[in-house]
This record gives structure tokens, C-alpha cells and sequence, in this order.
């Protein structure tokens, strides 16, 4: 059974619907990117798998037991959007956080997670933490009682480039251990670096869900590139301007009667190519933004 | 056991965070103790026997609002992300924040046990208030923690206080061990059958505020957390 699944969950809050029966499943050793606009619905599906939101219909397995179960987030590691901490130091935090997960960890295990996530300062209270270092901090918390599923709400925002850098390694790490991971960002390239399948949310929908390679061929467009050919008013009109690169971009099932139009105007065909699209061009046209630019 | 324990680590941290606020309060008797053996007064019984009883309603009234605010202050911090995401059912996270408005009552009433010989008050007043204050704030903080389920704290608390007096509204035939212990508390020591009065009401508040609690856990497993969006 895979580590998490959604099966059919929506959630209305008063008339607001914040999901509308999304399915999907993170399995273990695969990284899942949860991605869509603000107020899709992403923060909303990681409450309902952690257990702090019922779902209003539908409803889905974490570790193989019904949402809400406390046993299950034994081998849950959680890093929120926005984490806080109670008084003390990271090494109080880390510890107290493993006692919750019944486990005991040596200072060694406790200084070995601290390390691993980057965090050099051990002293200070924890509040007084700048927000990188909470956010450092919170991935210590998820990790130190060995998780083998993690849901992750932003866990980069607030990092410089090297910490980045260091949250896509350690989430490749991760993943080589065997542990499952939903990670939801709005650093898009991150996301499609370190993903195996993309979840994509827009008001509430699963609009995709997928492999980002299978994603990014189904964007159905198609760059096509003329030679010899200056276009009319009446062109131009039905077909835009041509690009940087005198390339227009048309919907793949509108190629024929393109070419057609061109034709009719003495153009010739030099290339009409498939588009892929980058996660952030799919983004902008799965969320229909792409239109309005 | 292992729900005790991680409600009591639970509870350790939220205690922590008010450090201040409680250490204040458990130094509220000595000061008072202080202030009127080191001022030269000597308050005749009737008035220190007074101000035991205005200071065991206030000890109820502490259970009662830390009780109510509790939740809505973790909720609203968000600190409860933190433990909820854990191991931790929402009955240990309950049970954490029963003992977060309950374990400070426990030090006030150690604290007025141990300055009321100073003033003179009687042993009898003593133990028999106390007495009272301690089976009382079982069930204020029962009802506080359910109260603060629905209601912001301070509403939350005010109603739980409410509520706790009830029995004392109920005619003759009808009254129950809690009335009797809200008549101790409010009215003096009972002279009759004062083993049956606290027997009773052990009884009597043990299993009305574990009833309230479990009403309080099923409420919460069935609600959503409030979390205030990023």
C-alpha cells in the first residue's frame, strides 16, 4: 500500500470549497510535488493527511491507517509553512519532539540530525532563531525519529541559495532511504527537480497529476516556423504576432488550419515542433495566467 | 501510562512558557502571609478565615481561565502544529492542557496550606476548604477545557464558573456532594457528616469531570483545528 493516499477527499469550509474529490497517492522511495496557486487547496490536503482537518467527504491512509490516527504519525516527520517552537534551546526542541514519536535519541543522534540539516548554533533559545534557522530547525524535528513519510509545507521559503541546495539534497538522500515524501513549494524549479510525480491543485481540483516529463508533453502546443513570409494585418489578427525568434506557438489542433492560412500566403513550413514546457510555463498555462501575459 | 507521560511532557512545556505568570501567583499567599505579619496587624480569625475563602475563589477562577484559554492561545500561536502532528492523540493533547490548568492549583493550595498557620487559621478551616478548592478544580478544569472547545478563553472561562455553581441553584432534595463542597468552600467548614461530604464528593467529581472530559475528547476528535493561515 503506498505510504499516503487521498481517495476522494473534499473539504468545504461554510460555502467555500478548499478541495473537491482529489485522489492521489505517494508511495514510499518517490517524492511527490504538490504544486498550484495560492489557495488551490495544497496546505489544506497536507492538514487533512497529518490529521488537523476532518475531511468533508472522501478520505485516505497515512502509513496504511485512517487519517487522524496518532499511531500512524509515529513515522510521520511534518515541517509546517510557518514552524514555531516552544521555549529552549534546539537541543530541547529536537528531543522533546522525539518523545512525542516515542522515541529516546542519544545526544549524538540529536547533534548527528542538527548537523545534517545544517544547524550550527545549538545555545540559543530557539525563538530568537532567525527564520532560516527555524525552518533548518523544523526539518530537524521531522527527521529525528528516522520518519519514513514526510509532508513538507514549504520547507525552503525562508533559506539562502546554499539552503536550497542543501533541502534538494538531503530530499534526494531521503528519497534514496526509502521514504516517501509530499513536498508542496512555490520554488517551481525546485520542485521539478527533485519530483518524481507532480500533484497540480487549482480551486480546490487535482487538475493534473503525473510524471513531469508526461506533464510537460501534454501542454498541446506546437512552435511552428516560417520562412519567407511577412504576415498580413488580417494574419496577425487571427494569429498573433511571431515571437523573438519568428516562431509562432498554436494549439496543436489548430496546426492544420495554420498551416493552411500560411500557405494560402505564400509562406513555407521551415519546423512545427511539439512544445514542452518547463513546470512554471505549464503552471502559467494550466492556471489559464499564461493567456493574460 | 504512555499517554500520561506525553501528556504530562506536553504539559510541562505549556507551564514553561507562563513560567512567570505562575510563579507570581504561588507567591501571591506568602506575600499576602507577609504583608500582614510583617505590618503588625493582627487580623482577628473571622477575617483571615475570610481571606482564605476569597483566595480559594480565586484559585478556582485560575483553573477556570487558564482552562478556557489554553486552546485558543495554542491554536492562535500555532504551537499546536507542533505537538499535534506528533505521536500525540487528541485525548493526550487534552489531557495535557486538563494538567496545564490543573498542576498550578495543586501548588496554590500547597502554598495556602502552608502560610494559613501563620495567619491562624484552624486546621478544620483548612483542610476542609482546601479540601473543597482541590475537588472543585477537577471539575473546573474538566469543564473549562470543554468549554474552550467552542467558546474564546475568557468566555470559556467565566461559563465553566457558571456551570461549577449550578448545584448550588438545585432545591433541597435534589442537591448533590458538589453542593455541598461549593457550601464548604463558600460558606465555612461542615460540621456534620463531613466524611460522607468529601467521600461523596471524591466519588461525585471523579466521575463527573471524567465524563466531562470524555465529552470534551469526542467533541475535539470530531472538530478541525482553528489554525490562522500563513
Amino acid at each position: 500500500m503506498p505510504a499516503l493516499v487521498l481517495d476522494h477527499v473534499s473539504k468545504h469550509f461554510g460555502k467555500a470549497q478548499a478541495l473537491n474529490d482529489v485522489s492521489f497517492a505517494v508511495e514510499a522511495g518517490e517524492i511527490v510535488g504538490l504544486v498550484g496557486p495560492n489557495g488551490a487547496g495544497k496546505t489544506t490536503a497536507m492538514q487533512i493527511a497529518v490529521g488537523f482537518l476532518l475531511p468533508s467527504s472522501g478520505g485516505g491512509w497515512l502509513m496504511g491507517r485512517r487519517f487522524g490516527d496518532a499511531k500512524a504519525r509515529r513515522v510521520l516527520g511534518f515541517v509546517p509553512d510557518a514552524p514555531v517552537f516552544f521555549a529552549g534551546n534546539a537541543f530541547d526542541a529536537l528531543r522533546f519532539a522525539a518523545r512525542l514519536n516515542d522515541v529516546t535519541p542519544t545526544g549524538e543522534a540529536v547533534e548527528r540530525v542538527l548537523t545534517r540539516v545544517g544547524l550550527t548554533e545549538w545555545k540559543r533559545d530557539v525563538r530568537r532563531f532567525s527564520r532560516g534557522m527555524q525552518q533548518r530547525l523544523a526539518l530537524a524535528q521531522a527527521l529525528v525519529h528516522s520518519p519514513r513519510m514526510l509532508i513538507l509545507d514549504e520547507p525552503a521559503s525562508a533559506l539562502d541559495p546554499q539552503g536550497v541546495l542543501d533541502v534538494r539534497a538531503l530530499l534526494k538522500e531521503l528519497r534514496a532511504e526509502g521514504a516517501a515524501i509530499l513536498l508542496s513549494s512555490h520554488q517551481l524549479s525546485e520542485v521539478a527537480l527533485v519530483s518524481d510525480r507532480i500533484a497540480f491543485l487549482h480551486e480546490g481540483r487535482l487538475l493534473r497529476y503525473g510524471r513531469l516529463d508526461e506533464l510537460a508533453g501534454s501542454t498541446e502546443q506546437v512552435e511552428v516556423v516560417l520562412r519567407s513570409f511577412t504576415p498580413d494585418a488580417e494574419f496577425v489578427a487571427r494569429w498573433g504576432e511571431p515571437n523573438g525568434a519568428g516562431a509562432w506557438r498554436i494549439p496543436s489542433k489548430r496546426t492544420r488550419d495554420f498551416l493552411e492560412d500560411a500557405w494560402t500566403r505564400g509562406a513555407e513550413l521551415m519546423s512545427a515542433t511539439p512544445v514542452r514546457g518547463d513546470l512554471t510555463s505549464l503552471f502559467l498555462e494550466w492556471t489559464g495566467s499564461g493567456a493574460r501575459q | 501510562m504512555k499517554g500520561l507521560v506525553k501528556s504530562l511532557r506536553i504539559a510541562r512545556q505549556l507551564l514553561w512558557m507562563n513560567r512567570w505568570l505562575w510563579l507570581l501567583l504561588m507567591l501571591w499567599p506568602w506575600g499576602m502571609a507577609a504583608m500582614l505579619l510583617a505590618g503588625g496587624l493582627h487580623p482577628a480569625p473571622e477575617d483571615v478565615e475570610a481571606a482564605l475563602e476569597q483566595q480559594s475563589i480565586y484559585g478556582l477562577a485560575l483553573v477556570a481561565f487558564t482552562g478556557g484559554a489554553l486552546l485558543g492561545n495554542e491554536q492562535r500561536s500555532r504551537r499546536i502544529v507542533l505537538v499535534l502532528s506528533r505521536a500525540v492523540s487528541r485525548r493526550e493533547y487534552l489531557g495535557a492542557l486538563w494538567l496545564a490548568s490543573f498542576l498550578p492549583l495543586v501548588l496554590y493550595v500547597l502554598d495556602l496550606a502552608l502560610t494559613g498557620p501563620m495567619l491562624g487559621v484552624s486546621a478544620l478551616m483548612r483542610s476542609q476548604t482546601l479540601g473543597a478548592l482541590l475537588l472543585l478544580s477537577l471539575m473546573t478544569a474538566s469543564l473549562a477545557v470543554l468549554a474552550s472547545l467552542t467558546l474564546p478563553g475568557v468566555v470559556a472561562g467565566f461559563v465553566s464558573l457558571v456551570v461549577l455553581s449550578v448545584p448550588l441553584l438545585l432545591p433541597p432534595g435534589w442537591q448533590m456532594a458538589q453542593t455541598r463542597l461549593l457550601q464548604v468552600l463558600l460558606s465555612g467548614p461542615a460540621t456534620d457528616h463531613v466524611r460522607i461530604v468529601f467521600g461523596a464528593g471524591l466519588l461525585e467529581t471523579i466521575v463527573l469531570s471524567a465524563a466531562i472530559f470524555e465529552a470534551a475528547v469526542r467533541l475535539f476528535e470530531r472538530r478541525d483545528l482553528r489554525l490562522k493561515s500563513e
